[in-house]
């Protein structure tokens, strides 16, 4: 078999988007040894890059503006879901992260004058979204936390994935990992570990995320005994139908040039919206725009060969400043040969996010003592709903929060000794290398398609228990039938991207099993999350977290109420 | 369209002798792009297919591949009847359509890639006039997908005086960032700008249409002109002065008019073998027509 390389560092990041970028500078920047991991390359492989912008109180905007009103609007869109002591701490500091970038080269949009130029993002009740030049948002913040890395030198590996937490009495020393560039396995030694892997939306057939999101250390936390929660959250919205690529397109719904939106059209050239909310139109919240798509589907006013197409509309809109604020979609399109002056977009519904992960602490701490997380990796703490810019806010905040305390820990404790954990390294060694010894099988990305249909097909806009249970059956059919049949058409070592597929459709199938619980086990709608058997929010018996466990080879689901610390349903209005 | 054909590069270093090309048949879909094509190889014909992609949107630049022999990427690239699929050139190869980019990284890497500023300011966010950033926001945009290192004859050549259009687009971020304080044209000089013969292969290669020559090279040339640094900008007027004067570059007048003795005198047996094999004369041969280069020179004047 083949030999296992070691390393050793302070503080472990694995995942390179804005949340592990930004502990790996913190850890290093706080005295720290840090060892950057991620599966792909520095700055290319990440949600984060295809974001648009974030947002902070600051100099800038509404000079009536303030803290407890963001937090207002954050613990509001979140359904009341929100853990609030973290939302106040992300609001907080926001502003310091925001203000940062610019050090690191970034350059917010600016007026005329020079001053910070701040717009209204949907759901925020004041302008205090942030964006650079041609809506580059995501595109700048990566490539600044990037050269803030390469000022640094901060060491690297790129092309592993991270496959196995190492336990030893209860903590975490360390990560197992499959350097898929050299098909060699990894054991990395670590005071304290930061998860940042990012979510899991690879779950569904078709994602605005890009395709690494399989929720690798979530699945890796998960199996170690860290709580997760928040994993029935999954938000919807609508891409271009084609071409299939173009598919990871988001169409913004919740925008405005000048006073104009794009309007939602039907195969009869209907404005959807008229029919569902004629007071907000295409303003409606994303929830009701997904729940009013999915049901113009239903009842048969969809286009196309499948019956699922429906039609954005920016025929009317003024075209430059449609450009200037929607460029990747409109870019696309034209790409296409699709005039937006002229004419429709066809689009079809998508996933945009997955808000479960990793449960943590104000000190980003998860269950397990050393082991952190920030970023997508972690169960959304503004609840089961978001405003613009509360993604990369979250990592960004959280991000720095995990690299310095994990270096607190770090360079109070000596480096634990491998020994006692030598079994851990040899069996996951066995389960890393079996697909790729296996003689013959089932394809990954069969299984992979299998998993994505099952989970577009019953976990959807709108719920119940049957489709859940339904859904539920099939994962751990996938579970029993097919992976223990993995095999992959070559055997090679060397950059195979089937043996991270296999990797990565285990993490998925883990994930899925957990979705699909914890959705049956919500019995109430609450925002985007909605049920047809339980239309109705239930703040009485649902104030509460899904936390999710593995205890003795079990799954473990426990309700922890919300803690409404600083404000209750209702006293908002 | 119904089908289109691919034929794709495949090669594994640690299996194969030497690589070779597939050709796969793959059914068309409407507005189809070389990225469909090879997710499309990947997910039906065949599944050991490699390649890197990621945000689909020309965002992330990962999927830089050579499509019929225009270097591109995957995501935008719109799918052809017939299609050559190549990995980007000289570069190690990885595996199929993956390529070990570490070089180019280093290369990155040694022009100070980040923002240097000898005092940060006295209020946070300072003044920023969008203005003075005309000339380096597009800059910023560089996904570093080396669709231009691939283009670019002169990278090409593999020669490491000239560390390829990518490097001199991240030096000219910094370098035209009103806000940097450090002296980029060393890093400049070693990253040998002056060696980009003005092709514009890498301005047609950029995927965000980035204008390499006029917004990269020829600033870094501007600034290093307006840095007084004489020798190199005495050179460039001169030669400019000649092609006017005489429609040709005769070397002697250039080097009369350049070079300090020392130099003259150094060169001097160089020169007068070349005088006597008649590479070069003495006098100022002018072409015919040389006229039109004065007209085009005071258009060209009248425009700027």
């Amino acid at each position: 078999m083949t030999d296992v390389t070691y390393k050793e560092t302070d503080v472990l990041v694995i995942g390179g988007g804005l949340a592990g970028m930004r502990a790996a500078i913190e850890a290093h920047d706080n005295g720290a040894a840090a060892l950057l991991t991620l599966k792909g390359k520095l700055g290319k492989m990440n949600a984060g890059i295809c974001s648009y912008h974030c947002a902070a109180v600051g100099p800038w905007g509404d000079p009536d503006d303030t803290k407890e009103l963001h937090l207002k609007d954050v613990i509001e869109a979140g359904g009341y879901l929100a853990d609030q002591e973290l939302c106040k701490i992300m609001i907080e500091e926001l502003i310091d992260r925001v203000l940062e970038f610019e050090k690191y080269g970034l350059m917010w949009d600016r007026d005329s004058k020079g001053k910070v130029d701040a717009y209204l993002g949907a759901g925020h009740s004041k302008p205090r979204t942030l964006s650079t030049w041609m809506r580059q948002g995501g595109v700048d913040m990566i490539h600044s936390l990037r050269s803030e890395i390469r000022r640094r030198k901060i060491p690297l590996i790129e092309d592993i994935m991270a496959t196995r937490l190492l336990m030893n009495a209860g903590e975490v020393i360390g990560v197992t990992a499959l350097d898929y560039l050299n098909g060699i396995f990894m054991c990395i030694k670590a005071k304290s570990v930061v998860i940042a892997t990012g979510s899991h939306h690879q779950t569904f057939p078709v994602s605005t995320a890009p395709p690494e999101g399989t929720g690798d250390g979530v699945a890796m936390a998960y199996r170690a005994g860290a709580e997760i929660m928040n994993m029935e959250f999954v938000l919807f919205v609508s891409t271009p139908a084609y071409p299939r690529t173009f598919r990871g397109t988001l169409v913004p719904t919740l925008f405005k040039v000048g006073d104009e939106t794009l309007h939602l059209l039907n195969a009869r050239g209907e404005r959807i919206m008229e029919r569902y909310d004629p007071e907000h139109l295409e303003m409606a919240t994303k929830d009701v725009i997904a729940r009013s798509l999915q049901n113009e589907i239903r009842e048969g006013r969809g286009g196309g060969e499948e019956g699922d197409t429906l039609y954005a509309d920016l025929r009317h809109l003024p075209y430059e400043a449609a450009r200037q604020k929607l460029t990747d979609l409109v870019f696309c399109m034209e790409k296409v040969g699709i005039d937006i002056r002229k004419e429709l977009i066809p689009i079809r519904p998508a996933t945009h996010e997955t808000l479960g992960g990793i449960r943590i602490n104000k000190r980003c701490e998860s269950s397990l003592a050393g082991l952190y997380a920030a970023g997508s990796a972690v169960g959304a703490i503004y609840g089961n709903d978001g405003i613009p810019g509360r993604g990369t806010g979250h990592a960004l905040v959280f991000g720095k929060r995990a690299g310095e305390n994990a270096v607190q820990r770090a360079l109070q404790m000596d480096m634990v000794s491998i020994e006692n954990v030598m079994g851990q390294v040899d069996d996951e060694k066995k389960r890393v290398f079996r697909p790729v010894e296996r003689k013959s099988g089932i394809r990954p990305i069969m299984v992979l398609r299998d998993l994505q249909q099952t989970v577009g097909k019953y976990f959807r806009v709108v719920n119940n228990e049957r489709d859940l249970k339904e859904g539920l059956k099939e994962i751990l059919r996938l579970r029993e039938e097919k992976l223990p049949n993995i095999s992959l058409s070559s055997n090679t070592k060397r950059f195979n991207l089937e043996w991270l597929k296999a990797l990565e459709v285990e993490n998925l199938i883990d994930i899925a099993e957990i979705m699909f619980r914890t959705a049956m086990m919500r019995k109430e709608s609450r925002g985007m999350f909605v049920r047809d058997d339980y239309p109705e929010r239930d703040d009485k018996n649902w104030l509460k977290h899904i936390v999710v466990k593995k205890q003795n080879d079990e799954m473990r689901l426990m309700a922890v109420p919300v803690e409404l610390i600083h404000m209750k349903p209702g006293e908002g209005d | 369209m119904e089908e289109v054909t691919a034929k794709v590069f495949r090669y594994d270093p640690t299996a194969d002798g030497a690589h070779r090309y597939e050709t796969y048949e793959i059914p068309y879909e409407k507005g189809m792009r070389v990225l469909g094509v090879l997710l499309y190889i990947q997910e039906n014909i065949d599944t050991s297919l490699a390649f890197r992609y990621s945000c689909r949107r020309r965002r992330c630049g990962s999927c830089g591949v050579v499509v019929n022999g225009k270097p591109g990427l995957a995501c935008m690239e719109e799918a052809k009847k017939e299609m050559v699929i190549e990995p980007l050139p000289n570069l190690p190869i990885i595996r199929d359509l993956v390529v070990e980019t570490e070089e180019y990284e280093e290369r990155i890497q040694n022009i100070s890639p980040y923002l240097v500023r000898r005092k940060q300011p006295e209020q946070e966010p300072e003044k920023l006039l969008p203005r003075n950033f005309a000339t380096v926001r597009p800059l910023n945009q560089c996904i570093e997908c080396f669709s231009c290192m691939g283009a670019c004859p002169v990278n090409g050549i593999n020669w490491k005086d000239f560390s390829g259009p990518t490097t001199l687009v991240q030096l000219a971020r910094r370098l035209l960032d009103p806000r940097d304080d450090m002296d980029r044209i060393p890093d400049a000089l070693r990253a040998g700008f002056v060696h980009c013969v003005a092709c514009y292969s890498c301005v047609n290669a950029c995927p965000v249409e980035i204008g390499v020559l006029e917004g990269v090279i020829e600033n870094i040339r501007k600034t290093y002109i307006e840095n007084e640094r004489v020798g190199y900008a005495k050179y460039n007027k001169t030669w400019k002065d000649i092609v006017v004067e005489n429609g040709i570059v005769n070397p002697f007048i250039l080097m009369r008019r350049t070079s300090n003795i020392n130099s003259l005198l150094s060169n001097m047996l160089t020169g007068i073998k070349f005088i006597l094999k008649g590479k070069i004369s003495l006098g100022s041969k002018r072409i015919p027509n040389h006229e039109e280069i004065r007209i085009i020179q005071k258009v060209i004047g009248e425009k700027r």
